[in-house]
């Protein structure tokens, strides 16, 4: 089949190039300090639903396209599209049981929730609209690059310009993109495709129900920033997946050996699984894997050995160890694993342990002071650590140390 | 489908990556600790009758069991003071401490009497062969400064008027009255400055579980609805659902839970309580 690629005429790129100036334009004025001369209720609450719904009206007045899917299959991609959203909600509703969840700080009065559905409403369906006009300005077939130009565009006017320029660190910046960028980033894929597939209608259901949950709902997940970024990034990827496969079923252009090669659910698991797996190799988890260079601690622990530490997080857990536990601390740039025989808490020099290698003929020189403290081993893995050791090999450690 | 696998990849590689730097920027260990402010407490304490009878202006007193009497400290710190079968020349001796039992430095601002017993201007405090009113006595005490644990002890000489009448003074009368005693920070002059406190790290990131006083840096104004408060250089909106008060900062848009505000002589003071994760708490 002789695929085109698609140019778009020069009215529409014209009108294209309108609609993204338009875009900015709006955002740069949000982000102005025009606004503040602007009573915040006027502003917020009639003066910007006005300019959405005119954009809406303006982009309606354009000549309109077709999207991809035929008409008999709308109302199937337009269920699904559903069904994504609520699972979206679900799996976050989850997310929170694990991580916490808090108090909704929206309204929730009647007048409260009358106007936010204006405010967010106005705002979600121009923002479609405009992603739309865009979308099918570009392409006529399935473009990715197309797909990320309109998702970027349209999740960088997302956030204000005062979140970008607090970003003074890489760890600011990595945690922003981690919690706010990137999963905005990946619902946005996701509703480029749907609005190339469907029309605006599918993105405006798709962040409908999300936006609806969020406002609506007197509770809320609240969810640490690499739980955001894991359920925020995979959940819209999956979606698009899955609703590519359901789109190539019904068009009946996927061939059966390929189906099974395609299997989004498949994907999903092993790629949650292979995240989960590096998370726990790295740390993320409170108990995590640590490999045993030494035999200060045979016959418990012989080098080679992974051992499983649970990490310590409060003055609650450092109270909780005693005499006799087995805790693993930083000295200098090493972690070491021995034993506590001895725990001292006075007003001079706070609290602070005594330990030991079990192998080791004395106690060790320096004591172990609570900000040292990384966590209580609670298993030993025999033997799996020596490939480890084995590409470490040539680190040179002080053993005396040890 | 197979660019849409690329990105795929692409993105659950970048959330490898972020997991690790999680794990690194969460290592260390977070002291968490319940950090109260500073108590200002005041109350009176150790209180006693000693004596009472005729007193006796060449003399000293003398003591008879005509006068009896009862002090005693209420739940609220406040000292509360009978005294029986007074007449026209009788005394009572009394004592107490003055106590502060907070965590910070206090200065006493000003008493206030409460007693239905009309005769309180038939009573005089002899405070160094002077005899003044009471109101008058106790304004001698106001500025004293108390450390924290310090107290200071009064001795009161409390006698009725010789020239009380029976239509002044009744005799045999009871007597009821209760003295409070406010008190405000010590080195507070009554300006709002802001107090140099060390500025908390945002709750989310640390979990400090603590409730931090600040004095604000000038008034609260109203502003969209909304009250404010600027704390060294951040700018907190206030604001109420129902019975809940909240928090915002507008600089991270992270919503607490828990905002006291109250005033405080002239200028205002911001409650924060934060729970563990920072989030709104139940």
């Amino acid at each position: 089949m002789l695929k085109q690629n698609y140019l778009p005429t020069r009215s529409k790129q014209n009108r294209s190039l309108l609609l993204i100036s338009l875009l900015i334009l709006i955002y740069l004025f949000e982000n102005s300090t025009v606004t503040s001369y602007i009573d915040n209720f006027i502003f917020s609450y009639i003066l910007k639903p006005i300019i959405w719904v005119g954009m809406v009206f303006l982009i309606w007045n354009l000549p309109k396209f077709r999207p991809k899917a035929k008409l008999k299959h709308k109302s199937l991609l337009y269920f699904w599209t559903f069904n994504f959203a609520v699972i979206y909600v679900i799996i976050t509703i989850i997310a929170g049981l694990i991580d916490g969840m808090g108090k909704s700080p929206y309204s929730h009065s009647p007048k409260g929730i009358f106007i936010n559905i204006i405010f967010v409403g106005t705002y979600l369906v121009g923002r479609e609209f405009i992603r739309n006009y865009l979308v099918h300005s570009f392409t006529k077939e399935e473009n990715y690059l197309v797909f990320i130009f309109a998702a970027l565009i349209m999740t960088i006017t997302k956030f204000p310009i005062s979140k970008y320029l607090g970003l003074n660190s890489l760890k600011s910046t990595v945690m922003f993109i981690a919690e706010f960028f990137a999963p905005e980033f990946a619902h946005n894929i996701f509703a480029s495709y749907l609005v190339f597939l469907v029309g605006p209608l599918g993105s405006i259901i798709y962040f409908g129900v999300i936006q609806g949950f969020n406002w609506l709902s007197p509770i809320l997940p609240d969810l640490k920033w690499i739980t955001t970024a894991l359920v925020g990034i995979l959940c819209p990827v999956f979606f698009l997946m899955s609703l590519q496969n359901i789109y190539l079923k019904i068009t009946k252009q996927l061939k059966k050996r390929e189906e099974d090669d395609e299997n989004p659910i498949s994907w999903a698991i092993t790629s949650i699984v292979s995240i989960l797996i590096i998370w726990f190799a790295v740390g993320v988890f409170p108990i995590y894997p640590s490999v045993i260079a030494t035999g200060s601690m045979e016959p418990m622990i012989k080098p080679g050995d992974v051992i499983l530490v649970k990490k310590v997080f409060n003055i609650d857990d450092i109270n909780a160890l005693k005499v006799g536990d087995v805790i693993q601390f930083k000295r200098d740039s090493i972690l070491i694993s021995h034993r506590i025989i001895d725990i001292v808490n006075n007003e001079t020099e706070g609290l602070y342990f005594k330990t030991k290698g079990d192998n080791n003929d004395s106690s060790d020189s320096e004591s172990v002071k609570p900000q040292d403290l990384k966590g209580t081993i609670v298993y030993t893995v025999p033997k799996v650590g020596w490939p480890t050791l084995f590409i470490k090999g040539d680190k040179n450690i002080d053993l005396d140390s040890l | 489908m197979k660019k849409s696998k690329f990105l795929a990849l692409v993105l659950v590689v970048a959330i490898m990556l972020m997991g690790a730097g999680y794990a690194f920027w969460m290592e260390d260990l977070k002291i968490y600790a319940t950090v109260n402010t500073g108590e200002l407490a005041f109350t009176f304490a150790n209180a006693e009758f000693k004596n009472g009878g005729d007193y006796v202006i060449h003399g000293g007193p003398v003591a008879n069991d005509y006068v009896s009497g009862e002090v005693s400290i209420a739940e609220d710190g406040a000292l509360n003071i009978i005294l029986n079968n007074l007449h026209p020349g009788s005394y009572a001796l009394v004592k107490f401490d003055m106590k502060n039992i907070g965590t910070i430095p206090l200065k006493l601002t000003d008493f206030v009497f409460e007693g239905e017993n009309a005769n309180l201007d038939q009573i005089v405090v002899v405070a160094d062969g002077e005899p003044l009113s009471l109101e008058e006595y106790f304004k001698t005490l106001e500025g004293i400064s108390i450390d924290v644990d310090g107290s200071k002890t009064i001795e009161l000489l409390l006698a009725v008027k010789k020239c009380a009448t029976e239509e002044n003074f009744e005799e045999k009368e009871s007597f009821d009255f209760t003295v409070k005693g406010n008190v405000r920070q010590y080195n507070d002059d009554g300006s709002c400055e802001v107090t140099p406190d060390p500025e908390p790290e945002d709750p989310v990131k640390t979990g400090l579980k603590f409730v931090k006083t600040y004095e604000c840096k000038g008034k609260d104004q109203g502003h969209n609805g909304k009250q404010w408060v600027e704390v060294k250089g951040r700018v907190y909106y206030t604001f109420s659902e129902g019975e809940d008060e909240f928090i915002e900062n507008i600089d991270t848009g992270k919503i607490y839970k828990g905002k006291s505000w109250s005033k405080n002589y002239d200028g205002y003071k911001l409650e924060i309580t934060y729970n563990n994760n920072g989030a709104i708490s139940w």
